[in-house]
């Protein structure tokens, strides 16, 4: 399957051997072994430990900071505050116009602290243990301020603000009038109103974010190892607050212990340690503590929704209109792309036309959002979802009739959605019914109907989402013009050294998505070898990895952008190869095939094997074809096929979507609340599968993911602004225990838009947060409860059902 | 946090006001003291030994006592730093006499709470600001009844 | 704080280092030994990344003081593997695709050692149970189960 943007020639894909085979990840074998290099495993000589002194209040000018006793210390080596990074570093740059633009962002709290745990000082010591004592001994004085914590009450004129440059807490706000909704409204039968919140939760990779700092004044070089997700990315962010010399900052990540989006705001460490290490004159390395990263290095997007549709009495959906609120925390990072990112799915799986969205991106004196795994789609996904379901019930029509109703279809496909953006295949109805065939839905709806007689509480749950991927850049325009940022690209390098075995590399920052493996894989089919032949370089290091300003591993995308740039070098690689070939077996290129290690001329038994190419290429280039450069090297560089807005802001963001429909049973005690998840089934669709069972681990991955969000992981903070759930003793991690199975089944769409046909996946989508809420109110609907709140702990759905039997009189 | 409270004593007025109102002979009565340092007339430090849960270590307190209307009122303001946290604690006292010759102390107190106890040791606070309260009260009983 | 020195049998070899009185087991293996495969997930004892084996028993290292564990005999998962063969609950969590990132890797297979160890044949439910104190956030389990289970059948049939 070949797309118009295919790569540099125009010739079939070769035949698939390797692709679509669920080859063994070759990075497991040393993981296994404990032989894995995470960034906490490195050591360099003369290396110091540093630790973060972090605020107690969510709000407070900072009076002032003694670090004598701190300093006295033996074994401490320097002391970094505020006060240092104001002098050293502007403020980071964001994505948001005016007067937005004036939110004050540092590696460190300057002047006053706005979360509590905002970073204050660091210290740079010989030992992990004395920086954690010297950290104890430094005095800050605090003259605390009144602390916003509710996000509508935030929004009001007379509340403190968080940033007080900007005049408001309110950063940014923006309607977006798509198709015309007046219209539609004036036209449905009924107009379903809702206020809907998606809450608070965090990633929280096991690795969490560490950052190995070591500045060589002799050479002026800068060498950051860490682990963020796109840090090539990032690196504009850096050099635009500090300063420093680009050309002379080496970036490097090896294994790193899973990232899901949070991994990728870590570059205000990567400027804080780097500052320690130039003030140390030696290498420093920081490692974030646990409780550090659930308070301040990991939230989603936390969204309220005041959401209106409207539809017609037989249940066909004219539009939406929805007024969000994003809670944004005290800094931006990012945002506000996350409360942007609707425009990838505008009107989810469905038809509708009209779309109508109020946005507003507030700041409040809580930890800084992250582009955490379903990022701004997943907030949107649910919404749509639920206010379906919602409308459904008060319509009396099946939640399935609905969706069916309403479901672009595949023949639909590709589907230009309100916003622009463009679906480019993909069969849900097909998914759903398979989903519904695979649980046995039939069967369970018998069981509950009895169940329900004996006050047993059933629910089956049904969710469709969609994983937007290969992301356009150009999308942040429509939250300012002048944002610097459009298209998408990744670069690699192919090369066959001089005795006929392949290097790939292409800067992909992986962190458990196997893709030395898939490349190998891809690399193997194009050139007619075998994976083992093809040695893909591990990690990054921008001395030696390839990359552009959008590398990195973010927005479900390496299975194109990776891989296309992969293609695009391996093909050229080819040609190359093949016109060597021709040339010394006096045969023309088209007739030339690789296998097995060899070029061949078809239909003869004339060859070459491929070492005897590469010494002429690398040795003994006096045999080449006159006029061709030697070396067999190739760098390609992708670009994505994208756009900017048109007048009326519309675009394609992604180029492509994946998707999956879950459906979970669930049973509600309805003594305690308690649920229990009695059979999951998820179906999941990302187009050409490269390795079948790394795709079944992210599908694996993200239901997990999202089940425990739903009913276990929540980031709830007090009046005080104080993170109430900030170790795993509160913040509930779920176990094996409390997870399901799960079965799965796969679709193919392949993608029309990319080469292979494939399409970026692993985020999800947020599918298992729309079904859970799903079967939850399916399972209460004896009670007429509505689920309006995307968290639903036993303690949340008890409070629900105690409060219907007071409405009731029970 | 808030917390208020009735306390009856059998000693008249004015020996419970020269205990309340005075640092030198109010700051033995604080409960796991471990050193004071008067300051002034209506300033003093305290140290405290702290323990929610596992958090175990010093609180660092600075204490004020203001709008002060002898026999009657006063207010104490504390502020404290230590194991990673900050108290801040705002407590309101009434003094009246009793018709059996004894007095009266109504009291009202405001906790705000911060950093590490506040985050990991909040389900904990409640249970130990009141073993607090409790032995505080014990303490200025004892000195005031004999 | 003062140093003392630590004795004590890992992966069959007699090791010795120093460590101050509060340094926890798990730093005591990877800052001072250099044993830098057994990982650290949390800072409360619950994520399970930081898995042992200390005297016969699975064991959190970051909740043993290193000065605890002087004369007792340790497996880490530099030691499952014997003599460049890797161990069967290795190559299954391989062929099963039991972990992705492998940061909670090692934690995973040492508890599924010492499961096995003791019930080397469990159900699911007691699989589950058994890697109950090892947290993933790559997998959602599905695949550690199913690699625990084939272990067990493999090293059944040896």
């Amino acid at each position: 399957m070949r797309g118009p943007m295919a790569t540099v020639t125009e010739e079939q894909a070769p035949p698939q051997k390797w692709v679509g085979q669920s080859v063994k990840p070759r990075e497991s074998y040393r993981l296994i072994q404990g032989k894995g290099k995470f960034l906490d495993d490195i050591k360099l000589p003369n290396m110091l430990y540093a630790a973060i002194l972090r605020s107690p209040y969510a709000h407070a000018k900072i009076v002032s900071i003694d670090t004598s006793k701190a300093s006295a210390l033996p074994g401490v080596i320097s002391i970094i505050t505020g006060e240092d990074v104001e002098k050293a570093t502007k403020p980071f740059m964001g994505v948001v116009p005016p007067p937005g633009d004036k939110v004050i962002d540092y590696c460190l709290a300057v002047g006053k602290t706005r979360y509590a745990g905002e970073p204050v000082a660091a210290v740079a010591a010989t030992e992990r243990s004395i920086a954690e004592d010297a950290i104890d001994l430094i005095e800050v004085e605090y003259d605390p301020l009144p602390v916003v914590v509710d996000v509508e009450k935030a929004m009001n004129k007379d509340s403190t603000l968080v940033q007080d440059a900007v005049g408001s807490n309110i950063v940014w706000h923006k309607q977006f009038n798509y198709g015309d909704y007046e219209k539609a409204a004036s036209h449905a039968d009924t107009i379903v109103k809702e206020k809907l919140h998606f809450h608070r939760f965090g990633a929280a990779p096991m690795e969490t974010d560490n950052v190995l700092a070591d500045y060589q004044e002799s050479t002026g070089l800068l060498t950051i190892n860490c682990n963020n997700q796109m840090p090539m990315f990032c690196l504009a962010l850096i050099v635009l607050a500090t300063g420093w010399d680009s050309h002379k900052i080496r970036i490097i990540t090896n294994d790193i212990g899973g990232g899901f989006g949070a991994k990728i705001i870590s570059y205000t460490y990567m400027v804080l340690i780097s500052l320690l290490s130039k003030k140390s004159g030696r290498p420093v390395k920081w490692i974030m503590e646990r409780r550090a990263n659930i308070i301040s290095g990991t939230h989603a997007n936390e969204a309220t929704f005041y959401v209106d549709i409207a539809l017609k009495k037989n249940g066909t959906i004219l539009g939406i209109n929805a007024k969000t609120i994003h809670d944004e925390g005290a800094y931006l990072r990012y945002e506000p792309i996350g409360a942007l990112l609707w425009v990838q799915v505008s009107s989810g799986p469905y038809r509708f036309k009209n779309l109508r969205m109020d946005v507003n991106s507030v700041v409040t004196n809580k930890g800084p959002v992250a582009p955490i795994r379903g990022y701004g789609r997943m907030q949107h996904l649910w919404m749509i979802e639920r206010i379906i379901e919602i409308a459904a019930k008060q319509l009396k029509i099946d939640p399935l009739e609905i969706r069916m109703k309403n479901f672009i279809t595949s023949e639909e496909m590709p589907y230009v959605t309100p916003s622009g953006a463009t679906y480019d295949s993909g069969d849900y109805p097909q998914a759903l019914e398979k989903a519904l065939e695979m649980i046995g839905y039939p069967e369970w709806k018998k069981k509950q109907s009895e169940y329900r007689k004996h006050g047993k509480l059933i629910g089956i749950g049904i969710g469709t989402g969609i994983d937007s991927g290969t992301n356009n850049f150009a999308q942040v325009k429509l939250i300012s013009k002048e944002n610097p940022f459009s298209g998408q690209s990744r670069m690699a390098f192919a090369r066959m050294d001089e005795f006929g075995r392949f290097q790939v590399a292409v800067a992909s920052n992986p962190h458990g998505q196997s893709h030395e493996t898939v490349v190998s894989q891809v690399v193997a089919d194009e050139l007619g070898v075998k994976p083992d032949d093809v040695f893909v370089l591990p990690g990054m290091d921008s001395f030696s990895h390839p990359f552009t300003g959008h590398s990195g591993s973010y927005a479900s995308q390496f299975a194109v952008s990776g891989i296309e740039a992969v293609l695009g070098a391996s093909r050229k690689l080819k040609k190359k190869i093949i016109e060597i070939a021709a040339f010394k077996l006096g045969a023309t290129p088209e007739d030339i095939i690789l296998k097995d290690g060899k070029a061949i001329v078809q239909d003869s038994d004339k060859s070459l094997e491929f070492w005897m190419i590469a010494n002429m290429a690398w040795r003994n280039n006096l045999e080449l074809p006159p006029d061709m450069e030697p070396g067999l090297m190739e760098l390609y560089c992708w670009k994505g096929p994208f756009k900017l807005p048109d007048e009326k802001e519309r675009l394609n963001p992604t180029l492509t979507y994946s998707y999956q429909t879950h459906v979970a049973v669930v049973e509600i005690d309805p003594e305690t609340g308690k649920l229990q998840i009695l059979k999951y089934v998820a179906v999941d669709d990302c187009g050409t599968q490269l390795n079948p069972q790394v795709v079944e681990g992210q599908v694996h991955g993200a239901a997990m993911n999202g089940i425990a969000a739903s009913i276990f992981e929540e980031c709830k903070y007090d009046d005080s602004g104080q993170l109430l759930s900030s170790t795993f003793m509160d913040y509930l991690f779920p176990t094996a225990v409390e997870i399901p199975h799960f079965q799965t089944c796969h679709l193919t769409s392949p993608s029309p838009f990319t080469t292979l046909g494939t399409k970026g996946a692993g985020e999800g989508g947020g599918t298992p947060l729309i079904t859970i809420s799903s079967a939850i109110e399916d399972a209460l609907a004896p009670f007429g409860i509505k689920i309006t709140d995307s968290h639903t702990t036993p303690e949340r759905i008890y409070n629900l059902i105690k409060k219907s039997k007071k409405v009731k009189g029970n | 946090m808030n917390f208020d409270g009735t306390f009856d004593v059998k000693a008249p007025r004015e020996k419970v006001w020269g205990l309340i109102s005075i640092p030198d002979n109010m700051v033995k009565c604080i409960p796991d003291l471990k050193e004071f340092e008067i300051l002034g007339e209506d300033k003093f430090k305290a140290s405290i030994k702290a323990g929610v849960g596992f958090i175990r270590g010093t609180l660092n307190f600075t204490f004020t006592l203001s709008d002060k209307t002898p026999q009657s009122h006063a207010k104490l303001s504390g502020h404290g730093t230590g194991t990673g946290s900050t108290v801040d604690l705002e407590t309101i006292i009434d003094l009246s006499e009793l018709p059996d010759g004894g007095t009266r102390m109504i009291w009202k107190a405001e906790a705000k709470i911060g950093g590490l106890i506040a985050s990991v040791g909040q389900r904990l606070i409640e249970g130990v600001a009141q073993k607090t309260v409790t032995k505080l009260f014990d303490a200025l009983k004892e000195e005031l009844e004999n | 704080m003062e140093k003392k020195k630590i004795k004590l049998t890992i992966n069959g070899e007699q090791m010795e280092g120093e460590a101050e009185p509060r340094t926890l087991l798990v730093y005591f293996l990877r800052d001072v030994l250099g044993l830098t495969g057994t990982h650290i997930g949390c800072d409360t004892g619950h994520c399970g990344c930081c898995t042992i084996i200390m005297n016969g028993v699975s064991v959190k290292s970051c909740m043993v003081f290193a000065f605890q564990a002087e004369g007792t005999t340790i497996t880490t998962i530099e030691g499952l593997a014997q003599n460049g063969k890797l161990h069967p609950i290795q190559e299954s969590f391989w062929e099963n695709h039991g972990l992705q990132c492998g940061y909670c890797t090692p934690g995973q297979i040492m508890s599924a050692s010492f499961l096995l160890k003791r019930n080397p044949n469990p159900t699911e439910d007691e699989i589950r149970r058994g890697i109950e104190g090892n947290y993933c956030r790559c997998t959602g389990y599905v695949n550690i189960v199913k690699s625990i289970k084939a272990a067990a059948e493999k090293m059944q049939s040896k």
